[in-house]
Order: structure tokens, then C-alpha cells, then sequence
């Protein structure tokens, strides 16, 4: 037997090492920054703590969950996060789904899907779209954040490519004959094949709106209502210690314990998402559906 | 003392000069008589340097103003705008800051002190953290076209100077002259320097943001049981620290058998010299990275001066024998205190208020570890430098289309009446239970308070800064280390923080004479496109020859390379600006 052969057991062994030792590359990071977050302020800010915490406390949760601005963020992110995804998910789909026909079946195909692709190749630039969304009456808003990334055509074109190669022809075919319509078709057929890249693509909108933080800074005009990216980059930017000036302010901007609980509450959210759409992941797709 | 005898000349020059281009100016114009305006220049009245700001008799400006409104009538705390104003702003707050419950930037203590005080109501039109967003969002704001709030605190230099040349802010000095307080005028008068950076064709657009620079000034912190371990006395000379540092290094001070302890702890990264190396390049002559004023009041580039050269060649000496720690080229100043407070270097240069933060730390870190603040040392030929930290922390600019420009200065008179020991209202400190509370009868400070302390210097309309005149902090400081019983709330709160934080500001006060200043705070336009280049290089050159991958002697073509490359051509443009603020 192949498998039982002395190079199949030296490549599994060494297979296995290079992923334990990748994994415990992400991982390390992250449990030092547990270990710091439940670690005393000044082992912590003499980086004396490595995996394990030192003098423990639960001061910098504490501290944290009782910064009403902080607790604030995190359901204005998790709203930024629904609405966002939602209307995503909602435009690349049915624009995915349109573009996917031959041009025999929706005329101008052609055109459409350049004018998608012209917006990836070039944008307004700053300042103008910053004009852009102020003189639409965005500003302020919620929806400053979510729709002006509404449609990422790079996802949508993954959708698209998806809807191409794995959705049977004859699946369509067959529920046209039905009598099914476009909308019918979309919803009762492509989207269960296409579960897989739709938890894809789903993932990585989630991870841009919860990740981005600079249109929250330049849209939104009161700190208060900053989602948790924006109101966590100035903590993981390195201090300009030239602007420091009193041993208060260093005190409170250096606080490694704090600032440690504060990005591994901000990653906890991710972290749940991920095992929920991994099933989606491994799941096999077309099983059974045509026979070919 | 020779520093101050220097700025106390400018001032008189800038004083006499300014008078003169004023009347040439009132005549040509065709002014109205009685227009003459002896105190143009802002904060060059004479100082009367009194608390008794309440009495308006013997003021020199009453009445001699002539601007149209309120001509006559100085604003001094207690008058208020009736009805009241309001005036736009836009702010930025500290990710650090935690408000009261209930509180944000646009509404807080205050914001209600402001409207109840003075008459007017503060609408932040918006608010972002940090500083560097502040800016970022405000220079998105004016590149799509949108005004300008009444008044703005502008940190960045360069924007201030853009924002000055643009022609959207106005001029102020006339009604700082006509409305601020004599504490006012006593706080801005105390450093002429000040108000360079928004000196433009003979006028002030825009009040000047006082920083607390003697706070700043660095001193030397020596671990005494290291000190005690190694059998030697705390250094004074560069020659004795090398002896310190050689017994720091190879003696094993903290006893635990291990070959792991540094001499210094600092940081050669970016901005060389600049940070806490200034006092050992000081001690050879040069600082690097300031506008130095040479003996015939020209400016020089202090890091193409020959005497850095000695002083790369120690460093560098310093880093082979390991005194340093080898990463100190990549440290950045977080980094060079977790080496003190892990208790694996013997010395650290800093700021006056290390005491108060992060050296505690280190006694925490390291039982039994003690420290003591010692002055900078002196080089070879007997003399020592440090570079004397900025009293600039920014511009309040005031748009020019903003009809009360003198709200803004009673604002200030009232941030400043803090320091009026006449008016009880601000004897404990500016908000009660905020940085102050009274318990039983009895005034508390610190975490004593319900809640916790709230630094009420972050709600200004003063970026952050504590209003404080310069060199108010070292006085206060050495006359409560040499015994004087605290008696304001300034007082009382800086002897709460401890006696090394006294020690160390005494420290410092005893070696103000060798400040040495940077005088180029304006930004030239060659430097606009030049300077990010320059700076580059010379970090570039200088860690590269402390770490020995170049010569020595690249210095010197450093230097012919630097001026070669437009250094020669910002001198010039340096001390034209220079010449025309200070005259």
C-alpha cells in the first residue's frame, strides 16, 4: 500500500509540521495579545509579557466594556455589517445573475459589463467622491458607509464567473420549462448551487465592512457615532510621541492592557463568523442534480 | 542666562520695529488721529505681569482702541456676551480621553462654562480622533469647497501657514492687543518667539498656542542601586558617564549572573538627535535637527555643524562596546522605556515628567529598583547643550468672515484666570469634579476624586495643552522641591506627583542657560519640496556611521551633499523669514 510507504510517512510528518508551525504562526500573535490584555499595566508596558499574563486583572476589560463610545462602536458596527452585506449580496446577485446570460439573451451584455469593469479600473478620487457623497445627502449617515462600497465588481464578477461555469445549463432550462421566471430561476436554482461562493463572497464583505475604517472617519462628523475600525485605528497607530507633552496623556495613550482587550474584542465577531460559513466551504456543490 | 538675555534683546527689537512700521503705516494710510496704536504687536505690552486682572484701571489699553466694535470696552472674565454668540468650531479629541458619563466633545462642562461664563454657546460643527485624522479630514473638507469654522485649533505648522496664506483666516492682533488680560499678555509675553509662525506682511493671523516647553526640557535619569552595585558616584562629565556605562555593562549591576544589561537606553531611530540623544551630541556643541542661532544671529542647520562629528564618532564608540542596546538604531520612544522598566539599562534621558509616568513602572517591574534625576552632562571642553523643547503647540485661527474675533479672546482670559490668585473662583482648579472635587470640607485631587481625575486641558480650544505660561512649569516645580508649601491648585496638583517629579524639574531649572532653541519654525517653500529628502538622508547617514557601515568621515560629504541638494538654498530662505519676523 502506497500510503504505508516510508516517503508517504516522511512527507505526512513533514506535511503536518509546516501546518502546525503555520497555524501557530497566527495563533501566537493573537495569544500574546490575550496574554497582554489580562496582564498589570506595567509589565505590560515594558513588553514583559510573552504567552502567559502577568500580575493577572480584568482591569483593561473592564475598562473597555465600561467606555460606553466603545460598546456604542460595536453595534454601529454590527448594524454597518448587516445593511452592508445585505445590500451587497442583494445588487452583485442580481446583477451577477443578469450578466451571466449570453448576449443573445440580454442585449447590450456587453456594454453593461464594461461600464461595471470602467468603475474598477478607475474611480473619482478622493476629494470628488467626498463631494459626491455630501452633495447626495449622505453625509453623517449610516449609509454613507454602506453604499457608496455597495457593489464590489471584483466580487461580482466572481459571482458571475460561478454562475458561468457550475450552474447547469439545463438546471436553467428545466425551470424555464416549469414555467419558472427570471426570479424564480435565481432564487430556486442558483442560489442553493451557489452557496458555496456566496458564503465566499459574503465573508469577504463582512471582513471589508468590518475592517474599514477611513470612510467612517471622513464621512461621519461626530466621534461618537465612529464605527469600531475607525475608532480602533488610532490605537494600533504607532504614538507620535512629538505630540506628547504630559505624563497623564502618555499614561492614558500607552495603556498596552487596555489597548490588548480593545483589539481582541474587536476580532472576536470575525473569529464567530468564520465557523458558520465554513460548512458552506467544504460542502459539495451540484451532487446529484444533473446526470450528464 | 545667555539664552534669555538673547530673546529678551529680540523682543525689544521686534517691540521698537513693529512700532515703527506701525506708524509708518498709520500715516501713509491716513488713519483717523488718535488711531496710533502703540501695543500692535501682540503680547508686547508692557507686562505687568500682575494677577490683578479684575481691576481695570491703569490699563494701557482702554479706550485706545479704535477697531469699530467694542472699541473701549476690554473683555476680561466676568463680561459676557449678552445676547449670547455663538461661534463654530471643529475638534478633535484624544483616543485616550474618557468624557463623564453623559458627556462628548460638543457638550460637556466646558461647553455650559463657555455659554454661562462668557456668553458663548461652542457648536462643533464635527469631531474626530486624533490629531492626524483632524487634519486629514479638515484639509478633505477645504479641498471640496466647505467654509471654515469661526475659530480652528490647527496643530500642523503647515497647514496653519496654508490656511494663513490662503487669505480664509484673519488677523488678531489688535484684538488680542484691545481685549486680553495683563495675565494674557504677561504668558504671551514671556517668549517673543511665539508669535512667528503666524506673523505675516506686519500682522498676527491667528493666536498662538502656548506649549508647556520646559516641561519638555530632558534631564538624565541614573539607576542609584546600579550606581551603589558598581561602586561609582552619578556621572557629570561624557567621560565618567563612559566610565558608568562600562561598569553598567560588564559588572552585572543588577546581580542576576547574566551578561544583559545596556548602559543607556535610547533611541537613534528617525528623528536622530531630536529625541533623547540631544544632550549627548549637546555636550560636543551641536544639536542636530533644529535652526540653531549662531553668535552673529544667523540661523544654521545644527546637524551640518562640524561639531556633530565628534559626537557620531562617541555614539558610535558607545554602540561597539555595547553600552547600547544593538536594536536602539529601529527604538522608538515606547521602546526605550520598556529597556528602563524591564530594569536591563542603567540610564534613560527624558522629559521632566518621567517621574510621573512610565518610570514608576520600573520599581514595579524590578523590586528594590531606584533612580534619581541627574543634570545633562558636559563634554570635553567643560560645557553642556540640550535642546530647549518648543513653547509652539499650534495656531487658533479665527475665519475671517467670523464677526466676534474677540470672543476668542475672552476665552482666553478666562482660561488664564487659573492663574489669577485674586479671583477665588479658580483657587482649587477649573471644574469641580472634574480635576477637582471637595470631599467633606476638603479639596481632592487625583483618583481621589469620584471617578477618577479628568486632564480638563483636553476640552480647550487649546489643542490639548494645559494653559500655562512658559517656564511657568520648572519655577512651580523648583520652588515646591526647595520647600515652599503649595498653596495654588497648580501647586497642590504638581506636589501630589511626587518628589522625584519636583527633583527633576528643580534639575532642569538649573540647566535652562544651555538651552539651546530651534528658531526655524516656519516652513520655507524650498523645504516644502525638499525638506522630506534631506531629513532622509541624514538619518539615513547618521545611523549608518553610529552602526560603523559607513566611515566616519561620510560626514563631511553629508554636509557638501546637503547643502549641494537645497539645504544651502533653506538657510537662505530661513534667515530671510527669520530676519523679517524679528524685525
Amino acid at each position: 500500500m502506497t500510503y504505508r510507504s516510508t516517503a508517504y510517512r516522511i512527507f505526512t510528518y513533514c506535511n503536518n509540521t509546516f501546518i502546525v508551525l503555520l497555524a501557530l504562526l497566527c495563533l501566537l500573535p493573537l495569544i500574546h495579545v490575550l496574554a497582554v490584555s489580562f496582564s498589570g499595566r506595567a509589565a505590560a508596558d515594558a513588553n514583559l509579557v510573552t504567552f502567559w499574563p502577568i500580575d493577572f486583572t480584568l482591569e483593561g476589560y473592564r475598562m473597555t466594556l465600561g467606555n460606553g463610545s466603545f460598546v456604542g462602536s460595536i453595534l454601529i458596527s454590527i448594524q454597518r455589517v448587516v445593511l452592508g452585506t445585505g445590500v451587497s449580496m442583494a445588487l452583485i446577485l442580481l446583477s451577477a445573475y443578469a450578466l451571466s446570460k449570453e448576449s443573445a439573451q440580454f442585449r447590450g451584455r456587453n456594454a453593461w459589463a464594461w461600464f461595471f469593469v470602467f468603475t474598477m479600473l478607475f474611480n473619482g478620487g478622493l476629494v470628488p467622491t467626498y463631494i459626491l457623497v455630501r452633495n447626495v445627502g449622505l453625509m453623517d449617515s449610516i449609509w454613507a458607509l454602506v453604499l457608496p462600497n455597495a457593489v464590489n465588481v471584483f466580487n461580482m464578477i466572481l459571482m458571475l464567473n460561478f454562475f458561468r461555469t457550475s450552474v447547469p445549463k439545463s438546471l436553467e432550462e428545466a425551470a424555464f420549462m416549469d414555467g419558472a421566471g427570471h426570479f424564480r430561476t435565481l432564487l430556486s436554482i442558483y442560489l442553493p448551487i451557489s452557496l458555496p461562493s456566496l458564503a465566499t463572497i459574503s465573508l469577504f464583505t463582512i471582513v471589508f465592512h468590518w475592517n474599514s475604517w477611513f470612510d467612517g472617519l471622513i464621512y461621519l462628523m461626530d466621534k461618537e457615532r465612529y464605527p469600531l475600525s475607525t475608532l480602533l485605528q488610532t490605537i494600533v497607530v504607532q504614538l507620535d510621541f512629538s505630540a506628547i507633552t504630559s505624563a497623564e496623556d502618555l499614561m492614558a495613550l500607552s495603556n498596552r492592557t487596555v489597548k490588548s482587550a480593545q483589539i481582541f474584542i474587536a476580532t472576536i465577531p470575525i473569529v464567530l463568523v468564520y465557523p458558520f460559513l465554513q460548512r458552506y466551504f467544504v460542502k459539495g456543490i451540484v451532487v446529484g442534480s444533473v446526470k450528464e | 542666562m545667555k539664552q534669555l538675555g538673547k530673546s529678551g534683546k529680540a523682543a525689544a527689537q521686534l517691540l521698537l520695529l513693529t512700532a515703527l512700521t506701525v506708524t509708518a503705516a498709520a500715516c501713509s494710510g491716513g488713519d483717523a488721529p488718535g488711531a496710533s496704536k502703540p501695543e500692535r504687536t501682540p503680547g508686547m505690552t508692557e507686562s505687568a505681569g500682575s494677577g490683578n486682572s479684575g481691576a481695570d484701571t491703569g490699563s494701557a489699553d482702554a479706550g485706545n482702541t479704535d477697531d469699530g466694535e467694542d472699541a473701549g470696552q476690554r473683555l476680561l472674565p466676568g463680561e459676557k456676551f449678552d445676547p449670547a454668540i455663538t461661534m463654530t468650531t471643529a475638534r478633535w479629541v484624544s483616543g485616550s480621553f474618557a468624557f463623564r458619563d453623559g458627556e462628548d466633545i460638543a457638550n460637556n462642562v466646558h461647553t455650559d462654562w463657555m455659554r454661562e461664563e462668557m456668553g458663548i454657546n461652542l457648536d462643533t460643527l464635527w469631531s474626530v480622533q486624533e490629531g492626524d485624522n483632524y487634519i486629514t479630514k479638515l484639509r478633505l473638507a477645504l479641498s471640496a469647497g466647505e467654509p471654515l469654522p469661526d475659530v480652528l485649533v490647527v496643530g500642523d505648522m503647515q497647514l496653519a501657514s496654508e490656511l494663513i496664506d490662503s487669505g480664509l483666516v484673519q488677523p488678531i492682533g489688535d484684538v488680542f492687543d484691545a481685549h486680553a488680560s495683563d495675565i494674557v499678555k504677561a504668558a504671551y509675553n514671556r517668549d517673543p518667539s511665539i508669535w512667528y509662525p503666524v506673523y505675516k506682511d506686519g500682522d498676527y493671523y491667528g493666536l498662538p498656542i502656548i506649549a508647556a516647553g520646559d516641561h519638555n526640557d530632558n534631564v538624565l535619569y541614573i539607576r542609584n542601586d546600579w550606581l551603589d552595585a558598581v561602586g561609582l558616584d552619578a556621572p557629570s562629565t561624557i567621560a565618567e558617564m563612559e566610565t558608568v556605562m562600562e561598569a553598567f555593562k560588564t559588572q552585572d549591576p543588577d546581580g542576576n549572573g547574566k551578561d544583559d544589561t545596556y548602559g543607556f537606553s535610547f533611541s537613534l531611530g528617525s528623528n536622530v538627535g531630536r529625541g533623547d540623544a540631544n544632550m549627548i551630541y549637546g555636550a560636543f556643541g551641536a544639536i542636530p535637527g533644529i535652526w540653531m542661532k549662531q553668535d552673529d544671529g544667523s540661523l544654521v542647520y545644527g546637524s551640518t555643524l562640524p561639531e556633530i562629528k565628534p559626537a557620531l564618532a562617541k555614539l558610535k564608540e558607545w554602540k561597539e562596546k555595547g553600552y547600547l542596546h544593538p536594536e536602539s538604531g529601529i527604538y522608538d520612544r515606547q521602546k526605550t522605556y520598556e529597556l528602563f522598566n524591564s530594569g536591563r539599562a542603567g540610564m534613560i534621558a527624558g522629559e521632566v515628567w518621567l517621574p510621573v509616568y512610565p518610570l514608576p513602572n520600573l520599581a514595579q517591574n524590578v523590586p528594590g529598583a531606584e533612580y534619581d534625576v541627574i543634570p545633562a552632562p558636559t563634554g570635553p571642553d567643560g560645557s553642556a547643550a540640550r535642546w530647549g523643547k518648543p513653547f509652539n503647540a499650534g495656531v487658533v485661527l479665527v475665519n475671517k468672515d467670523f464677526e466676534h474675533p474677540e470672543a476668542l479672546i475672552l476665552y482666553l482670559n478666562n482660561l488664564f484666570e487659573y492663574w489669577n490668585a485674586d479671583n477665588p473662583k479658580y483657587e482649587n482648579g477649573y471644574f469641580q469634579g472634574y480635576d477637582y472635587d471637595i470631599i467633606d470640607g476638603k479639596v481632592v485631587n487625583g483618583s481621589d476624586i469620584p471617578g477618577g481625575q479628568i486632564s480638563v486641558h483636553h476640552y480647550f480650544l487649546y489643542n490639548s495643552q494645559r494653559p500655562i505660561a512658559p517656564y511657568q512649569y520648572q519655577d512651580t516645580l523648583t520652588a515646591l522641591y526647595e520647600g515652599k508649601a503649595p498653596e495654588t491648585a497648580f501647586e497642590r496638583y504638581s506636589y501630589s506627583l511626587g518628589e522625584m517629579y519636583l527633583k527633576a524639574g528643580a534639575v532642569a531649572k538649573s540647566q535652562r542657560d544651555i538651552n539651546v532653541y530651534d528658531y526655524g519654525i516656519g516652513l520655507t517653500d524650498t523645504m516644502k519640496t525638499r525638506w522630506d529628502r534631506l531629513q532622509q538622508m541624514e538619518s539615513e547617514t547618521f545611523v549608518k556611521i553610529i552602526y560603523g557601515e559607513l566611515p566616519l568621515d561620510e560626514f563631511d560629504r553629508f554636509v557638501e551633499k546637503w547643502k549641494a541638494e537645497g539645504g544651502d538654498k533653506i538657510t537662505q530662505e530661513m534667515n530671510d523669514w527669520y530676519d523679517e519676523v524679528n524685525s
